[in-house]
């Protein structure tokens, strides 16, 4: 039966009914009992719910309730109800609120620049919870700091007198001004208590907090108002028996039994309702809670229960469970929405921020061009050809940053018809940053900017299309409307930083989605009817109390200023749980009990009422979590074999240059992929010069220097340097002026020089002169089949002797010591070999010359010989490849760990 | 349990005094001996003294220690809550408490879960970094840290620094740090900076704890007083001016001397000695010294004598003598001076990148982990601050519990004794419960140094009063291998080992030692040919050795699993995979042994961290997305194809090679395949599969644009059956790695995915620095057993690090006879004393030969410490064996400094059983134990029904309906604003509505609805219950003089409208107003855009 209680004021009633599937049935009956004169109209009363997600199931109770038809009455939530009465230039909406607090801590030198938004935040956090609890600060700073110093316990000292001034300093510029929203509404509401005499029932989710109690109070003078709020509290041993476990292990009130006492108290009352009804499920990992969660609905759903919440604890997880039940086209409608931060579309905007901070950066500037919002006009394989072409013409130009350089490399290529459709988009882009000045401004002028990017990049229909990306136009026009005029100028950091702040504020909820199955959190399933639901994230991290806003948030500091203690919070964790359980005929409450490898303990509600119901009905309520097996190996594939790919004759290549051999000679496969499927790596832009890149540029410098100072004995050693040095510094300069870093290779050359010049001396002096560099030359020969062959290379340097004599060098970066093992593995390296074959008999000498420490060369022994061998060798495997033997993968670990093909040889999984 | 007790006791060590709850204590406790067990029980020894949860702090090293302490203190409050009496009693009995003692506690016992549980505040437990994350979270607003978030490492931001740096070195060449960065990149170049200056950048929390306030130009000043270091021409033009003369002297006698060696190093001294000092040095240098520096050896002789002359040869040897001292005390001048540049640049350079990167992480609200620290330490520092930040806790801590101390670093420990010092004198000073094994520090890398253990067992002893229990009985390891552990401990000087006991004396144990795999194995083939490619691998000769000890380990174990007899508990039972455990000490090698396991279909699980992404299934699925995001990535589409989602053969890719031009895309050549197969009569087998590669891929790729990328890997992972797939691919003892693998890549896109902004682009280029970051890259995925498996379980293999607090009945040691030590150049040298304040030193090493020599005693007590660390290593390794251990290694080809593992252990067990290599008892054998049968998996669940619709995103007519009422309303009321533009709406949209309205407002035929003179009174979109229950919304209900009209707004014209439906939803509506008031006539009307009506 319901307990009546007049309230302090006579016209206030409030009905403590226990929770339960027939709770808003029993609210329904009375408010048509009480209403019985204005049947079969009601539109003239009003219902006021916590959350207007209670309305169907309230609506539907009443139509039921009344068994004909009639007008219902008004249902709403008390902000549905006040807002449109507010005008909006009446009162600061949160941004202009927080951009006014923002302004005000500017002045607060002692604080760290970057942390006044934070702080900002906080400080709005903790006014809005002093306004709902109907607390004002003490009178004074001082006041205020002997509240502090008593709640700490310490004495009054700069730390917390500083605390204190700030605090109140901010809350007397937040309370002076214009009304805050949370301030306009309460006073609205005052209004609305003073006008209007319509009937009034609210149905709250527990007892209401002093501010909406007042207004209630205050209505009541002048109308009914009746409160209906659940209430767990009764006699143990009634009827219904799942409260007396609740209460047993979460008790309403404070009580001096332990819980194995209250517990076993229990005992007597026979076997426990819950246990049917409820499951505690640890699961061993992410992806068995998935499982679990997608198993236990499609149980649910097998049984008939339809109606079914998600409570998305833990929302990472609930993520992954959606994920896995839309497998089995098993929709779920999800209430909780997402930060609109963590949208595709915002990250636009982000994409745009990034692209003008980093002057166009070129990861940036490409993040930015896919996003599908970006020419969502064009035809698809047009804006496919555009990106490409930028993608490809940037790693090409190495083009690192800036748009300027990339519009002229572009322009520059006048001769590539298939580039237009990059130089098209990246035109738009210039326009776009045209349109988007960096200097300070006001936020509304800052959104004007981006909403004329959003035209530039022909974004804005895609993004009025796309659900988020709806959202985030709208935020923008709105915040837009509402910032209009005079106000804080932010800079191009901060204006990031605040728009940053916007977007993780809002919620982008997809309603696309119709559906008995909601994803949505414990708050918004209070005095909801399911025929199931599963708690997501029933551990210690996901499933508690919630923590007081960050600034004051020491227990005793609250107590001291009259703000309620965390015990509050956990009272009402603990009644939203008992009001799921009371509501829903099937309950769940799954976590992950292993994260990797750590153990993760399930939240302490769910441990008591775990040890309650253990020691009162020895069933602890853990149930193991379900799994379906594995599916089966497909059929249709075979085991991963060592790939053997043989070439058709054809598909042999006819050229093959000098790596292309040494790539034959370290694994055949390697071959086949970069050489016959012609699969090179991609060219990147490279950021900062590698190993080979500074080998390359030495091979420059010194090919540059011989080919002008082919003989240096007669010359002056000091001039030599000089100008061996200028060359060098020039090859480095561009390199230098993009990425300081790059100095240091320069550096490392520089002293190598002096030691190069005299090795270089040493070798005239032994009579070998330079002759040529960087030679590129080719050979032709016959293979078995008759078919020619042809062998390239490029020589980095060949020496002469008056004799007629050659010799063949190639610069290596590399130490003598290292260069001498790699000569000592006869056959393996095949360099060497190869240019004393394509400059064929009068090569004498063929070496590596070392620039790494040391400068020396290092020779392969008899080099004739050795390219005779090598030769045969070349011609027996193609020879062999054109007769069909097969190329296999058998490239020794040290070839393999480097190579790009690791994905298509798949050698881990073969052996 | 009582049994236990008394074992204990009996065992030589006593609870009682280490569980005493108004006693603070340290205890020395070796492996095995329970130090969890005790920790908790102390727990719960001060919970029933009366000690309120929130008084109670325990710290220990990792956050899963943490949660095991959790966990372990909930299951025994559990227990003691449900279980029976004496149950109870004994358990408490079991932890020191006398029979009355413990009756008079039991109501408070049983009650302890629940208030652990309801605790405000909370007990805390957690680990150093949780506490100083709380300490930092409790920091004054003045302190700039309020708001910063914590990032697991700063390698991205350091990275940033870095860049900062460059661009302010070359705005500013004349800048000190510039100058100095110039230095340091011409003479160890780029990479070898970037690690000198990243290390000091690692440790500059003691940087800043050595500083403290003080100029950097002290500080070098100090470093070079410390080093002596002087200019090295002083030091050459010093030796040259002192021995010139002699010098001379000495060139003509090694000329005179005429062995082949001494005419050509005294001639190039005689030439040198008319040249520079540099020359002179040089030339003095040569003729004295060795290539290593060292003097030569130039011994008397007869023939000398003959050629010199008595007393020649005796001043060729005096000289000799003479001047190799003073040219290597030159030397040793000239390299200090060169450790001293290194260091001065270093310092100058680094501080600057410091400063950079401090500012750089204040402007983005970052900290990482010595962050924290850090900041933590400087905080408690502040007398001023530190009761502050005490108070501004919650708790007030009573009662400390360290667990694992000797991993503690100085820095923490100066931490925890400024915290200690907050305390306010007026109070009891908090009780302090220690408790570590210096034994098993090994933890060096991250700073920790076990002589903080014996510093603060001191400190805790002096000034708490602290009992000092050492615990030396080992509840885990079988006699036999304790007798090793003692044999070979108890010989290592640097080792203070006390004797250990073990407990379970009954327990069968043996350690054996396998002799090394010989060099000689690695067999090659002749050099004297050259190999065929095609045909004949090149097999290094590294591998093969690697190979054959991975072989060995195989065939043992399957020797071993099923035939050798383990103890569990008491009970004997057959070996299984899960009771070994193979440990190693470096991972590099570790892909060798793991394929030999593979090949003998032995299961096994690598406890592998942060190498997710360097596995073969999360590179596919890299390529993957890199193809979706670049679909003219050949490379990544073929590596695509190539993996089990479509398992191309070799000679698919050689056809799609065929297709097309070069100038096509792999993908446009894909296209024209699948189309050319598609459109031919019969598909061929091969066909299929590249027309089901091209329609998903097609798919993913429309899908990856807006699709999130976990839900994006969702659908791959189930349209393209990746685990049926993949598990035919695979080898079967690789697949359940491979299938948690696929796991933890989804998890981890879910973890990176959630984050701000996310992107396809942006989450490859995560990946892509994750894959190379090693304190962030995301772990394997941890292989879930299932009951197939559950029977013999799987065989880990982990590092010992991984393997700390972990215990098997069987562990391998393999690769135990590496000598070399790693080589590790450019490294801080960092003394600090655990008694001292902050650090008494703080400087470079470089290259080895240009150390110096005064920091040899720094360095030789680094290399202690290292050796230390070594021997640490091994008592952890093989304490965690219960019964067996193995140990096996490979033969070196170069023997390095160190002792291996496998030495020490082949020593011991030498001494103990000589000539054996094996010392303990035979294992028992199992003569035919059947293998347990493997259970079928369970049948798969029926397929469901779908639920749910989605539909267009808010249906076109809601909106408008919604959209037209706002707008009738506002004009019809007169205020023209509309308050909100709604979601989607557009310009154009608003102001065809807008016109619409206008219509309708205008229109003749509808007056009657809009205008209030016209009607008596109008709802606006009303709910309305109907006579089945069921509720309903009308658009716009009016009560005019001839009766009411139910309204019902529709977009478009009636032309095109499904009139049929639209009645009879409104006929519904009729009927129940019919029926709410039946004293007049209703009527429905559709109100079309257009401003035309319907009567129904």
């Amino acid at each position: 039966m319901a307990a009546a209680e007049r309230g302090p004021v006579s016209g206030l009633t409030a009905h403590r009914l226990p929770p339960g599937a027939d709770f808003l049935a029993r609210c329904a009956r009375q408010i048509l009992d009480e209403s019985t004169s204005r049947l079969p109209d009601l539109s003239g009363i009003f219902v006021v719910v916590p959350n207007l997600l209670l309305a169907p199931d309230l609506r539907a109770a009443i139509a039921v309730a009344a068994g004909r038809p009639l007008l219902l009455p008004k249902i709403v939530t008390l902000s549905g109800w006040v807002d449109p009465l507010l005008d909006p230039t009446q009162y600061d909406t949160p941004a202009r609120r927080q951009l006014r607090l923002f302004a005000v801590l500017r002045d607060w030198r002692m604080l760290d620049g970057n942390s006044r938004w934070q702080i900002a935040d906080a400080l709005i956090a903790l006014f809005d919870e002093l306004a709902a609890t109907r607390t004002a600060l003490p009178a004074s700073e001082q006041a205020l700091a002997e509240k502090l110093s008593a709640g700490y316990g310490i004495a009054v000292a700069e730390p917390l007198s500083f605390e204190a001034r700030l605090v109140h300093g901010l809350w007397l510029a937040d309370s002076g001004g214009a009304p805050s929203l949370p301030a306009a509404r309460s006073l609205a509401l005052r209004r609305l208590a003073q006008s209007s005499s319509a009937p009034l029932y609210v149905i709250w989710e527990g007892d209401p907090a002093p501010e909406h109690l007042a207004f209630f109070e205050a209505y009541a003078r002048r109308a009914p108002v009746e409160l209906f709020v659940p209430d767990r509290r009764g006699p143990v041993g009634r009827a219904d028996a799942v409260c007396d476990v609740l209460n047993a292990a979460w008790p309403p009130d404070p009580v001096e039994a332990p819980l194995v006492e209250r517990a076993a108290a229990l005992r007597r009352s026979g076997a426990s309702s819950l246990a049917e009804r409820l499951a505690l499920v640890p699961a061993g990992s992410l992806e068995a809670l998935a499982r679990h969660t997608a198993l236990q609905v499609r149980a649910w759903l097998a049984e008939g229960r339809s109606r079914i919440a998600l409570i998305a604890a833990d929302r990472v997880a609930a993520r992954r469970a959606r994920a896995v039940l839309e497998r089995d086209q098993i929709l779920v409608a999800d209430e909780t929405g997402w930060k609109l931060s963590t949208t595709r579309a915002a990250a636009l905007v982000d994409a745009w921020h990034e692209v003008m901070a980093g002057d166009a950066y070129h990861r940036s500037l490409l993040d930015l061009l896919k996003s599908p919002f970006v020419v969502a006009g064009l035809d698809p394989a047009q804006r496919a050809a555009a990106i490409d072409g930028i993608e490809r013409h940037l790693a090409r130009r190495n083009i690192i940053a800036g748009l300027d350089p990339l519009v002229a490399s572009l322009d520059a290529e006048t001769g590539r018809p298939e580039l237009s459709p990059a130089r098209v988009l990246v035109r738009r882009v210039v326009a776009a940053r045209d349109a988007f000045p960096r200097t300070a401004a006001e936020p509304a002028r800052w959104i004007g900017r981006l909403l004329s990017v959003f035209d530039a990049l022909d974004a804005r229909a895609a993004l009025a299309n796309d659900a988020a990306g709806a959202d985030v136009l709208e935020l923008l026009l709105a915040r837009a409307a509402e910032l209009d005029g005079p106000a804080q100028r932010l800079g191009f950091a901060e204006w990031r930083e605040w728009l940053d702040r916007q977007f993780e504020a809002a919620t982008f909820r997809d309603s696309s989605i119709d559906s008995p199955i909601v994803m949505t959190h414990l708050a918004a399933a209070r005095l909801r009817r399911f025929d199931a639901a599963i708690v997501i994230g029933a551990d210690r991290m996901h499933l508690a109390a919630g923590e007081p806003a960050a600034l004051l948030s020491h227990d005793a500091v609250r107590r001291e200023l009259g703000l309620p203690g965390r015990e509050l919070a956990v009272a009402r964790l603990r009644d939203d749980l008992s009001l799921l359980i009371a509501n829903s005929d099937r309950l769940c409450f799954v976590w992950q009990a292993m994260q990797a490898d750590e153990e993760c303990l399930p939240a302490v509600e769910v441990e008591l009422l775990a040890l309650a119901h253990r020691v009162a009905f020895d069933d602890d309520l853990h149930r193991p979590a379900l799994s379906d097996c594995t599916p089966e190996a497909a059929a249709s594939l075979a085991a991963q074999r060592r790939p053997a790919p043989r070439l058709a004759p054809s598909e042999v290549p006819q050229r093959v240059s000098a790596s292309g051999y040494q790539s034959l000679v370290d694994c055949p496969y390697q071959f086949f992929t970069r050489h016959v499927l012609g699969l090179g790596e991609r060219e990147e832009v490279s950021e900062a010069l590698e190993k080979r890149d500074f080998g390359e540029r030495v091979h420059g410098i010194l090919a540059r220097f011989h080919q002008r100072n082919p003989r240096i004995s007669d010359g002056d050693p000091a001039q030599l340097l000089a100008a061996l040095e200028a060359e060098s510094r020039a090859a480095f300069a561009v390199e230098i002026e993009r990425n300081a870093l790059e100095q240091g290779w320069l550096e490392r050359w520089l002293r190598r020089l002096p030691a190069y010049l005299v090795w270089q001396r040493e070798r005239e002096a032994a009579g070998w002169y330079f002759s040529r560099a960087e030679q590129h030359c080719a050979t032709q020969f016959e293979l078995a089949d008759g078919t020619p062959l042809r062998l390239e290379g490029r020589i980095d340097r060949i020496d002469a002797r008056d004799d007629g004599k050659l010799a063949v060098l190639d610069y290596k970066t590399q130490s003598a010591a290292a260069l001498a093992a790699r000569l000592k593995s006869a056959g393996e390296d095949v360099q060497l070999a190869v240019y004393t074959i394509l400059q064929g008999d009068e090569v004498e000498q063929a070496a590596y010359v070392a620039l790494d420490d040391d400068v020396k060369a290092r020779q392969l022994d008899q080099p004739q010989s050795v390219a005779a061998d090598q030769y045969q060798r070349l011609v027996d495997a193609f020879s062999g490849m054109r007769a069909g033997v097969p190329l296999l993968a058998h490239g020794a670990a040290g070839i393999c760990r480097h190579c790009a093909a690791r994905g298509l040889c798949r050698r881990d999984w073969f052996e | 349990m009582n049994a236990q007790a008394a074992d204990r006791a009996a065992a030589g060590f006593d609870a009682t005094a280490a569980l005493d709850p108004r006693a603070s204590v340290v205890v020395e406790a070796c492996a095995g001996s329970g130090k969890t067990w005790l920790l908790v029980s102390r727990i719960v020894r001060l919970l029933l003294d009366g000690v309120t949860p929130g008084r109670i702090l325990a710290i220990t090293f990792t956050r899963k220690a943490a949660r095991e302490i959790e966990a372990r203190l909930a299951s025994w409050l559990r227990e003691l809550a449900t279980g029976s009496d004496q149950a109870a009693l004994n358990f408490l009995a079991d932890r020191g408490m006398d029979e009355a003692a413990a009756r008079a506690c039991l109501p408070r016992a049983r009650g302890l879960l629940e208030l652990v549980l309801d605790a405000q505040p909370a007990m805390t437990i957690t680990t150093f970094h949780g506490w100083f994350a709380r300490i930092v979270g409790a920091a004054p607003l003045t302190s700039g840290l309020a708001g910063m978030t914590l990032v697991e490492s700063g390698r991205q931001i350091v990275d940033e620094a870095w860049q900062q740096f460059a661009r302010h070195c070359a705005r500013e060449p004349d800048s000190a740090a510039a100058a100095s960065l110039r230095w340091l990149l011409g003479e160890i170049g780029i990479a070898s900076t970037r690690l000198l200056l990243g290390r000091f950048l690692a440790r500059r929390a003691e940087w800043h704890a050595l500083c403290e306030g003080r100029e950097l130009q002290s500080v070098i000043e100090d470093l070079r007083e410390f080093q002596a270091a002087r200019d090295p021409d002083e030091s050459r033009a010093a030796f040259v001016a002192e021995f010139c003369a002699g010098l001379e002297a000495f060139a003509d006698l090694l000329v005179a001397n005429r062995t082949a060696t001494d005419v050509v190093l005294g001639s190039a001294l005689q030439t040198a000695l008319a040249g520079t000092t540099e020359a002179i040095f040089d030339a003095a240098s040569e003729a004295l010294l060795t290539q290593k520096g060292e003097a030569r050896v130039r011994k008397p002789s007869k023939a000398m004598e003959q050629r010199l002359g008595r007393a020649g040869a005796g001043q060729y040897i005096a000289l000799h003598g003479r001047f190799a001292e003073a040219v290597i005390d030159a030397r040793a001048e000239i390299a200090e001076a060169k450790a001293f540049d290194l260091n001065r640049h270093a310092l100058t350079a680094g501080s600057a990148l410091l400063e950079l990167l401090e500012r750089h992480k204040r402007d983005r609200r970052l900290m990482d982990f010595a962050d924290l620290e850090w900041h933590a330490d400087r905080l408690l520092r502040d007398e001023s601050e530190a009761g502050f930040i005490q108070v501004r806790l919650d708790a007030r801590y009573r009662h400390i519990l360290l667990d694992e101390f000797q991993d503690t670093n100085p820095l923490q420990w100066r931490i925890l004794r400024a915290w200690l010092d907050a305390y306010d004198a007026t109070q009891d000073k908090p009780r302090v419960f220690m408790v570590g094994d210096p034994k098993q520090s090994i933890y060096r890398f991250r700073r920790a140094d076990p002589r903080v253990f014996s510093a603060a067992t001191a400190f805790f002893q002096r000034d708490f009063g602290a009992t000092v229990v050492p615990n030396d009985v080992t509840f885990r390891n079988a006699p036999a291998i304790i007798d090793v552990v003692n044999e070979l401990f108890s010989h290592e000087p640097l080792f203070a080992f006390r004797t250990q006991s073990a407990r379970q004396t009954a327990l069968p144990g043996r350690v054996e030692v396998l002799a090394p795999i010989p060099l000689a194995a690695a067999g090659r083939p002749a050099d004297e040919q050259l190999r065929d490619p095609l045909a004949v691998p090149l097999i290094g000769a590294e591998d093969l050795r690697y190979a054959e000890e991975a072989a060995l380990l195989a065939a043992r174990l399957g020797e071993i699993v099923g035939r050798w007899e383990v103890v569990e508990q008491g009970v004997p039972r057959p070996a299984r995979y899960d009771d070994v455990l193979v440990l190693c000490r470096r991972r590099a090698r570790l892909a060798e042994y793991e394929r030999a396991l593979r090949n003998a279909g032995i299961p096994y699980v690598t406890s592998s961290r942060g190498g997710l992404l360097r596995t073969l299934e999360a590179e596919d699925l890299c390529a993957l997305l890199r193809f979706l995001a670049s679909p003219a990535d050949d490379l990544a589409l073929a590596h695509a194809l190539r993996t089990p989602l479509f398992a191309l053969t070799d000679d698919d890719l050689l056809q799609i090679v065929r297709t097309g031009d070069a100038a096509s895309s792999w993908w446009m050549r894909l296209g024209r395949l699948a189309q050319a197969d598609t459109a031919g009569a019969g598909v061929s087998e091969e066909a299929v599969a590249i027309v089901r590669a091209h329609r998903l891929l097609g798919r993913w790729l429309d899908l990856s644009a807006h699709l999130p990328v976990h839900d994006l890997l969702d659908r791959i992972y189930f349209e393209g059956e990746i685990t049926a797939r993949t598990r035919a691919i695979v080898p079967p003892a690789a697949w359940p790695s491979v299938a948690a693998n696929l796991d933890a890549f989804i998890a981890a896109s879910l973890q990176l995915d959630a984050a701000r902004y996310p992107s396809l682009p942006r989450f490859i280029d995560e990946l892509a620095r994750l894959a190379d970051a090693d304190d962030e890259a995301p772990d394997e995925g941890v292989i879930e057993t299932d009951d197939g498996e559950a029977a013999l379980g799987r065989v880990r293999i982990m590092t010992i690090h991984g393997a700390k607090g972990l215990e098997a009945p069987i562990v391998w040691l393999i690769d135990a006879n590496a000598t070399q030590a790693p080589a590790d150049t450019y490294r801080v040298l960092l003394d600090w004393p655990p008694q001292a304040d902050r650090p008494t030193h703080f400087s470079f090493a470089g290259r080895k030969d240009a150390l110096g020599v005064s920091r040899a005693g720094i360095l030789a007590a680094e290399a202690e410490a290292a050796e230390r660390e070594d021997l640490n290593l091994l008592y952890v390794a093989l304490t965690r064996a219960t019964q067996y251990v193995f140990v096996s290694g490979v033969e070196e080809a170069k023997a390095g400094q160190r002792t291996s593992a496998w030495q020490r252990v082949t020593q011991a067990v030498e001494r103990l059983a000589p000539g054996c290599a094996v010392f303990g008892s035979p294992a028992r054998r199992i003569t035919d134990a059947p293998r347990p049968a493997v259970p079928t998996a369970p049948r798969a669940l029926a397929a469901a029904t779908a639920v749910g619709v989605r539909r267009e995103r808010s249906s076109e007519g809601q909106r408008y309906g919604t959209r037209l009422h706002a707008l009738l309303e506002a004009r019809a009321f007169a205020t023209d604003a509309l308050p909100v533009r709604l979601a989607g709406s557009t310009d154009q949209a608003d102001a065809v509505i807008a016109r619409q309205a206008q219509a309708i407002l205008e229109s003749a035929e509808l007056r009657q609805f809009f205008d209030p003179a016209q009607f008596l009174r109008a709802f606006n979109e009303i709910e309305l219950a109907l006579a089945d229950g069921s509720t309903g919304r009308i658009d716009r209900l009016v009560e005019c003089p001839d009766g009411w009209w139910v309204i019902d707004y529709k977009s478009g014209a009636p032309a095109s409208a499904p009139l049929d439906e639209y009645s009879l939803q409104v006929s519904r509506y009729c009927e129940a107003v019919g029926q709410v008031f039946p004293a007049r006539p209703v009527r429905g009307v559709l109100v079309f855009g257009n401003a035309q009506r319907i009567d129904l």
